[in-house]
């Protein structure tokens, strides 16, 4: 078999003999055939030539070389970093707000828990079929916490009614026939008369009346209380909730800034002011002006607001002597609407001072406010201008039970305007619900039955969102556009659950570009923590192919070291040396890189430590392979004719090994490095699919795979996976084809 | 050979030992705070009055983790050798109990997954061998070497990608269906298998490389043999040649490769048995040194240097049965 595959051999490198003879002939003629035979069987030639001669061999070193480059070059050339996190901005449906029919009646006025309970229950036992069967005035009573309480229905709607809450006036009482109390604005002569005959003639009757009066009765085994209503109500039950048009007027308040830029305004005498690009008028109205907005409803009312201030007074005190006080400048004059009325005719002429009594006032202004002096120079009046919101005031009315009565009776009635508190509300129906507008029209409230929330905090629902969202859900629309907070026109939408109405808007968020898929921007998409797959698979190489190199290194210099004494002075040493070698091949390798890698979870050691103590651990448990291949060679060549020869001219142990036994090592040496390096980056791609290598942010190949744990990755991801693998196996087959190759072209007798 | 066995046997129970105080010194010296999180936890659960230091005292003591080293070791090979591993800290049971639970599943997937390797290998091996230096060898030499090269993870997701995921031939992960406990017997045996084809076919493909490898090197030899060239001479026709002559010569090493595979077998497969999710010894030993689970970790490492040492002195006698030189010496 040698000597058919030596012939082989020759048969098949004679042609690759030809070759240089014909590049040079002038060398023919002149080179001796031995000179040439010594040239072609150079031996790192030789190597070379039949590992060339290989296709695979060939085919492993170019896939080698194209995954040096791209590990090595790639990073250069990539417009990322390994770190490089991408965002997207997307638009998403988010929560907004929440809307329902208000499920509990409202209360204004003085209701107490017991009355409240009380209307509940009175209500409630008139429903028919789940819906309210009530009538407009009609009247029920019910007693709470021994109280009787007479209701009155304004708006008999079947789900969202309202009713007026009467008290009623106790009048008398009278126990076992006794009269023992009475009231006598109310009880006269005649009056008293039927109480006592019906109390009586035990009357089991609830209800008397006399003179139109209606007097009910309260009758217990002890006594007998009786009541008239009283005719003014007391509290108001209704479903309607109320939302006010005040929300820029709160926020404008708020704004010193704007506050004193519309001051200067005033004081300057100017009749707008621009702010924040909005343009506000300011209108004379009598003395106070009148702050508009840019869309011309009435913000403020300006007010002068007149501080005063205090003045020295020298008074005697009852030992007779001076005293310097200061008092009050107003309790110092004898007509502080004269004093006033002088100072603003003053104001409004411009001048700058005035006479009162017969004292001179200065009067200075400076950029807010106007200081008025007297001839003491003492600060008696600081005149500013104090800004009421026009519309805060109808914040307040919501909860005024007369406002609210007067409300709820004009809807009732489909009446367009109602009178309160001598001022004229108008009332204008929109869709269902009513928008209650002042005397000049303008939109002051929305009465809905729709009760609503922001989701969450820092959204403010604006009147239009309210208003629309209330039409949506009587009209059961999917969707509305309106207004919001900013100003900015929104679309929102609604869905329907358990009766709630949820609306959402989309909303602009900067997410994580994860597992975004093949793009220009990111050839292999992105990877679970938004980045570039590419760019990562580049580095992961680079730390992939670093460790092989540094962990084989480690494991050859151990394993020649121990190998090379083992076998160079073989007997005791070699004995025990290799039993040391069968202990560390015995320890499994897996087990133990687990735990290692689990306590330095636990202890979160940083990703670089981390590796080099992962390589000196992958170093430490696989030296044992190249010591036994080290040993049974050194075994084999100590035997031979050069070491006797080399021990003969008496060279250094430590020379003998190195420079004569370990060159003859060598062969064998590079071959198992080369299918180690393979194995090597395998085991390190297992590590760190089992999430026990290198950790994020570093990558190598393993751990990039390791995302495939998460099943979303798995399923919808294969770019983030699928190409770290095949590197690795490519990698890995490229090592074993060149090893292979080496392999049988050092020792071709050994050929496969 | 009596006498080499005993040493073998004696020195394979040395190496035992030996591996075991290495594993205990390196879990020992490991800074684990498990039994401190532990402590923790149960000082805080309602039944319990003791403080967390009490507790974490009578831990030490309890796991032998308070006097040192050699003594703690010395203490655990006691108890140890009385097959009393202790319980196990993540799943609260005797480790032995457990072990027992789980071996034979990792036993029926690796035997299963031999054989599938055995009929695969074997026979691609010789074909490669008979046609060497053909496109046939060079195809089975590729397929070798991309088996060898192919991370066992990477495969098992990609089986679990293309089979369970896309096409939804198979279960994507576990032994046992949902239905598994409503099926018929037959039922049943059809569940397991479906969940088992995938960690199967994974394992076999990793093995299978370097066993057809390893029967082509060996049948190279065998046909490259005189005894061959004898058989040829005399006119045989090529397949009695191969299948009595060459092959049978073959089964020679390859029986003795055999033995070294046993630690694989009670071993378990760490990374397919995590992939498949397989109730295994792998998947379970794997969990539990993620925990940082001293005493299944203590056992479960002694065991492999026990299936290793067995599985060497195996090797040697089956060396010594088929080759009579070796019995000499």
């Amino acid at each position: 078999m040698k000597k058919n595959k030596a012939e082989e051999l020759d048969l098949q490198e004679a042609p690759q003999q030809e070759a240089p003879r014909q590049e040079a002939p002038q060398q023919e003629q002149m080179a001796l055939d031995d000179a040439r035979r010594v040239k072609v069987l150079s031996p790192g030639m030789l190597v070379f030539k039949r590992f060339i001669r290989n296709k695979l061999a060939v085919v492993g070193i170019i896939i080698l070389a194209v995954m040096f480059l791209f590990s090595f070059l790639g990073p250069v050339f990539s417009p990322y970093e390994i770190d490089q996190i991408f965002t997207k901005e997307s638009e998403e449906l988010g929560k907004y707000a929440t809307g329902k029919f208000n499920a509990d009646p409202r209360f204004v006025g003085d209701a107490s828990s017991a009355m409240q309970t009380g209307v509940m229950k009175a209500l409630s036992e008139t429903k028919k079929g789940g819906v309210y069967s009530l009538k407009t005035g009609q009247e029920i009573s019910f007693s709470a916490k021994n109280d009787q309480y007479n209701m009155v229905v304004l708006n008999p709607d079947k789900h969202a009614p309202s009713v007026a809450i009467y008290g009623t006036k106790h009048i008398a009482t009278i126990v076992k026939g006794e009269l023992q109390f009475y009231d006598n604005t109310v009880v006269d002569s005649g009056l008293l008369e039927l109480l006592r005959e019906h109390s009586d003639s035990n009357s089991k009757e609830k209800e008397l009346t006399y003179n139109g009066m209606t007097i009910s009765a309260e009758i217990t085994k002890v006594e007998r209380k009786y009541f008239i209503p009283s005719d003014e109500p007391v509290a108001l039950a209704s479903y309607n909730i109320f939302t006010s048009v005040n929300g820029d007027v709160v926020d404008l308040q708020a704004d010193a800034e704007f506050l004193q830029t519309v001051s200067a305004a005033v004081m300057n005498g100017e009749s707008s002011v621009t702010y924040n690009g909005g343009t506000y008028t300011i209108s004379q109205n009598g003395t106070d002006r009148v702050l508009n907005g840019p869309d011309g409803s009435t913000l403020f009312n300006i007010v002068r607001d007149n501080r005063f201030g205090t003045v020295k007074v020298e008074t005697t005190d009852k030992d007779g002597k001076r005293v310097e006080t200061a008092v009050d400048f107003v309790t110092t004059i004898d007509s502080k609407d004269e004093f006033l009325s002088l100072l603003d005719t003053a104001i409004q002429n411009g001048e700058q001072s005035f006479d009162y009594g017969d004292k001179a006032y200065s009067i200075a202004k400076t950029e807010t406010d106007f200081r008025v002096t007297n001839a003491d120079n003492e600060l008696i009046l600081t005149v500013v201008n104090s800004f009421v919101p026009v519309e805060t005031k109808y914040d307040s009315i919501t909860s005024d039970l007369n406002f609210c009565f007067e409300l709820e009776t004009a809807m009732a009635k489909n009446a367009s305007s109602f009178q309160y508190n001598g001022e004229r509300f108008l009332l204008v129906s929109d869709g269902e619900d009513y928008i209650v507008q002042n005397g000049q029209g303008k939109d002051i409230l929305l009465v809905s039955d729709i009760a609503y929330g922001a989701d969450y905090v820092g959204i403010e629902l604006t009147f239009d969102f309210v208003r629309k969202l209330s039409d949506a859900i009587r009209t059961k629309k999917t969707g509305f556009t309106f207004v919001d907070q900013y100003g900015h026109v929104t679309e929102a939408s609604v869905n329907v659950s358990n009766n709630n109405y949820y609306v959402s808007t989309l909303q602009k968020t900067s997410l994580l570009d994860q597992r975004s898929g093949l793009s220009s921007e990111h050839k292999l998409g992105t990877d679970i923590n938004g980045m570039d797959v590419l760019t990562r698979l580049m580095h992961g190489g680079r730390i992939s192919l670093i460790v092989g190199f540094v962990v084989v290194f480690f494991e050859i210099i151990l394993g020649v070291i121990i190998g090379g004494i083992s076998g160079y002075f073989g007997k005791v040493v070699d004995t025990i040396l290799m039993r040391f070698v069968e202990l560390f091949n015995a320890i499994p390798f897996y087990p133990m890189l687990i735990i290692v890698g689990s306590v330095m979870d636990q202890q979160k050691v940083d990703a670089t430590p981390r590796l080099i103590l992962t390589m000196a651990m992958m170093g430490i448990l696989g030296w044992t392979g190249i010591a036994r291949v080290v040993r049974g060679q050194i075994l084999s060549l100590r035997e031979q004719d050069f070491m006797i020869a080399a021990e003969a001219t008496g060279i250094r142990t430590s020379r003998r090994i190195f420079r004569h036994l370990v060159p003859n090592v060598m062969p064998l040496l590079i071959v198992n490095a080369t299918s180690s390096l393979g194995s090597v980056i395998l085991t390190e791609a297992t590590l760190g699919f089992l999430g026990l290598g290198v950790k994020y942010p570093m990558a190598s190949w393993g751990s990039i795979i390791n995302q495939v744990n998460d099943m979303q990755v798995m399923r919808t991801a294969w770019w983030i996976w699928i190409p770290a693998g095949l590197f690795i196996m490519i990698t890995v087959l490229g090592f074993n084809f060149v090893g292979d190759g080496l392999r049988d072209a050092f020792d071709p007798k050994m050929k496969r | 050979m009596t006498k080499f066995l005993i040493r073998r046997i004696l020195l394979g129970l040395l190496i035992v030992i030996l591996g075991a105080f290495v594993t205990y010194a390196v879990i020992r010296c490991l800074p684990t705070s498990y039994l401190e999180k532990r402590a923790i936890e149960l000082s805080q659960s309602p039944q319990v009055t003791e403080t967390a230091e009490e507790l974490l005292a009578k831990l030490k003591e309890e796991y032998g983790m308070d006097g040192g080293i050699f003594s703690g070791f010395v203490k655990w090979l006691g108890q140890a050798i009385t097959l009393d591993f202790g319980n196990s800290w993540k799943y609260g049971e005797s480790v032995t109990k457990i072990f027992g639970e789980v071996i034979w599943w990792s036993v029926l997937m690796n035997i299963i997954s031999l054989i599938v390797e055995v009929f695969v290998a074997i026979p691609l091996g010789i074909l490669a061998a008979r046609k060497q230096y053909r496109a046939t060898d060079y195809a089975v030499t590729v397929f070798a070497l991309a088996c060898i090269s192919l991370p066992s993870f990477y495969i098992g997701t990609v089986f679990k990608y293309i089979f369970a995921v896309k096409l939804k031939w198979l279960p994507l992960y576990g032994l046992k269906g949902n239905m598994y406990e409503s099926l018929g017997t037959w039922g049943k045996i059809g569940d397991i298998a479906s969940h088992l084809v995938m960690p199967v076919a994974t394992l076999a493909i990793l093995s299978i490389g370097f066993l057809m490898r390893y029967t082509r090197t060996n049948m190279l030899e065998v046909l490259n043999s005189d005894y061959i060239r004898t058989a040829r001479a005399k006119g045989l026709p090529e397949k009695a040649v191969i299948n009595k002559h060459a092959f049978r010569n073959t089964l020679i090493p390859l029986v003795t490769a055999f033995s070294g595979l046993l630690p694989s077998f009670f071993g378990g497969a760490f990374i397919t048995e995590t992939v498949f999710q397989i109730p295994g010894i792998g998947l379970y030993s794997y969990n539990a040194m993620v925990q940082g689970d001293i005493p299944f970790a203590m056992f479960y490492t002694t065991f492999i240097f026990f299936l290793t040492q067995i599985s060497l002195i195996l090797s040697d006698i089956m060396y010594a049965v088929v080759d009579p030189r070796v019995r000499v010496n």
